[in-house]
């Protein structure tokens, strides 16, 4: 029932007795602390250290609620026994109950960690202190949870993302070869026959439908080449270089507009799937927001090794925009990069001053990342 | 009459290559293989002056086969054919030892034209390949270290040398500071230099800043 009645005031968040460590060298005070929370309503029960070694004792024995220490104690002061008490992997709230320690050293406790400071004089505050000091700390640990839990789902969001776009790309792989072991073959071998029955007919009935049929066939296997090329080019396989020559010639035959392609690879091989692969995907993207929304641009695309780092950069001279923009709606496409870059240890940097252009730089650190790729464990 | 071995998995395929080659005249289809490992038995006994070989079969990779052939049968000489457009794979066959180049999608007349035109010893190439490798023989070289430098290598390297921080420097050229020091570690790299104090003295000597 005493219980009950101290709720009525200040609720203690732990429910429980509060489990008290007093830190105090002399037995006068320790009774003082001892009588004023027996005065108060506060359902507690107390454990007393009055040196270094008995701490560090208590602290191993039990776990407690909270940590009432005195500042100036032999050899040794509150902030040291505090550095103690934060090695512990729960730390308990701390609240220096001692005499006159001015307002420096105050702050500094509270800086470095401590809860409250309470004046000696003033122990008929103590109940309400030590509650609002458990209240904090209880609000301290939920806050902490928060995050924690903020973090892993950060952490499982951009996993997901990671394997979202792995699966991606394995999916365009499996799809490109399907078209082109399945369809591409028949198509291939349909053209070759529909030829051969064009040069043995004579009858010009016959000969008008294999006419029909040949272009007809045709333009099927043209559709079945730039679909395969569309999923996933095959040039991909000879390289970075090799491919990211091949889009710039498609960019400038597209738009009519010089890219300037300045590749200073000097080891290729080093490079992983995924390096290469989002490099790629870089620059295409990059194209084709260029052939979007600076078709009259020239473009400038530079990729070198050296230094530890692979980095990629697209630059055009076209009518750039705000960055501000970015953090809009703006640059889906950009956002989709920048994840694609992180997940494989590498960063985006995106630039762009209207009027002047834009540039996009793909950077990824070449040590340990591509060689051998991690991937992180599920916890 | 030119000796000509066909390798393609699709049987279907190679019907229409053998018919096509045997109708335009002056050709004999001497052997088939449906794989690698069938092309190599068929290697052994079939006279072939001319491989008709697909790309893209599963198993080893199409250019690895080209070079085997190469090996074993220096004498033979290849066309490959495929699925994939000129400017996926041509010029890379080529190198690899190939005497042409056709794209399945193209034209079949063209087939009895290239085998024709590698037996003759000559190479056989699209229009669209040769205008690939012309546009690959434009490339630039002159020398100098730094001409070997991006644009935005030689800016780190200039504000290195007038003395800016990394911070500075990321923040003029709107970068990570991450990115700048990606470009300074290869700025020391590619200049053979160990810190910012010879970048500098570079940067004097070649009246960079």
């Amino acid at each position: 029932m005493k219980r009950m009645i101290a709720l009525k005031h200040e609720s203690n968040p732990l429910g429980n007795p509060v489990k008290v460590l007093h830190l105090e060298d002399s037995d006068a005070d320790h009774l003082l602390v001892k009588r004023a929370l027996a005065g108060s309503q506060l359902h507690f029960s107390i454990a007393r250290a009055d040196d270094k070694q008995s701490l560090l004792a208590s602290l191993m024995g039990q776990e407690f609620d909270i940590v009432l220490m005195d500042y100036r104690l032999p050899g040794f002061t509150a902030m040291d026994a505090w550095a103690e008490l934060s090695k512990l992997s729960a730390t308990p709230p701390c609240v220096i109950v001692s005499g006159a320690i001015g307002e420096a050293a105050a702050v500094a406790a509270i800086q470095s960690g401590i809860t409250d400071y309470l004046h000696k004089d003033n122990l008929k505050e103590l109940a309400r202190v030590i509650l609002r000091a458990l209240k904090l700390h209880q609000s301290e640990k939920e806050r902490q949870r928060t995050a924690d839990a903020l973090q892993e789902s950060e952490l499982r969001i951009s996993e997901l993302a990671r394997h979202l776009q792995s699966s991606l790309e394995q999916e365009r792989a499996a799809i490109s070869r399907e078209i082109h072991d399945e369809i591409g073959g028949a198509l291939a071998a349909m053209k070759l026959d529909v030829a051969w029955m064009k040069r043995h007919s004579e009858s010009p009935e016959i000969l008008e439908r294999v006419s029909a049929m040949q272009q007809m066939v045709g333009q099927a296997l043209t559709a079945t080449q730039r679909i395969m090329q569309n999923t996933r080019p095959a040039i991909l396989d000879q390289g970075l270089a090799a491919s990211v020559q091949w889009l710039t010639e498609a960019h400038s035959k597209r738009v009519g507009r010089r890219v300037l392609l300045n590749c200073r690879l000097e080891n290729e091989t080093a490079l992983n799937d995924g390096a290469r692969l989002t490099a790629y995907r870089v620059v295409q993207e990059s194209l084709t927001n260029i052939s979007k929304y600076a078709p009259e641009a020239d473009v400038l695309i530079d990729i070198a090794d050296g230094g530890d780092g692979l980095t990629v950069e697209v630059s055009d001279n076209g009518p750039g925009f705000e960055m501000t923009r970015l953090k809009k709606t703006a640059g889906f496409g950009l956002k989709g990069l920048s994840e694609r870059a992180k997940n494989i240890g590498g960063w985006l940097d995106v630039s762009s001053t209207p009027g002047r252009g834009t540039s996009i730089t793909l950077t990824l650190p070449l040590q340990h990342h591509l060689i051998n790729p991690t991937t992180p464990k599920n916890p | 009459m030119i000796q000509v071995v066909l390798c393609d998995d699709h049987a279907m395929i190679r019907r229409g290559i053998r018919d096509t080659l045997v109708d335009s005249g002056g050709i004999e289809v001497t052997g088939e293989a449906g794989s690698y490992p069938e092309l190599k038995e068929t290697l052994k006994s079939a006279a072939c002056e001319v491989l008709v070989l697909d790309l893209n079969l599963p198993g080893r990779s199409g250019l690895e086969v080209l070079a085997a052939v190469k090996e074993s049968h220096p004498h033979v000489r290849t066309l490959v054919v495929s699925m994939f457009a000129e400017d996926q794979y041509a010029i890379r066959c080529l190198r690899a030892g190939a005497s042409g180049y056709l794209n399945k999608a193209g034209d079949p007349a063209d087939l009895a034209k290239a085998v024709r035109t590698i037996h003759s010893g000559r190479k056989y190439v699209t229009p669209e390949v040769s205008e690939m490798l012309v546009n690959q023989l434009a490339t630039p070289s002159e020398e100098t270290l730094h001409s070997r430098l991006s644009e935005r290598e030689l800016q780190t390297l200039i504000k290195i040398a007038s003395g800016k921080k990394l911070s500075d420097i990321a923040e003029e050229l709107m970068l990570s500071p991450k990115t700048v020091s990606v470009y300074r570690a290869r700025l020391l790299e590619k200049l053979a230099l160990s810190n910012n104090a010879e970048l500098t003295v570079y940067a004097i000597r070649n009246a960079l800043v």
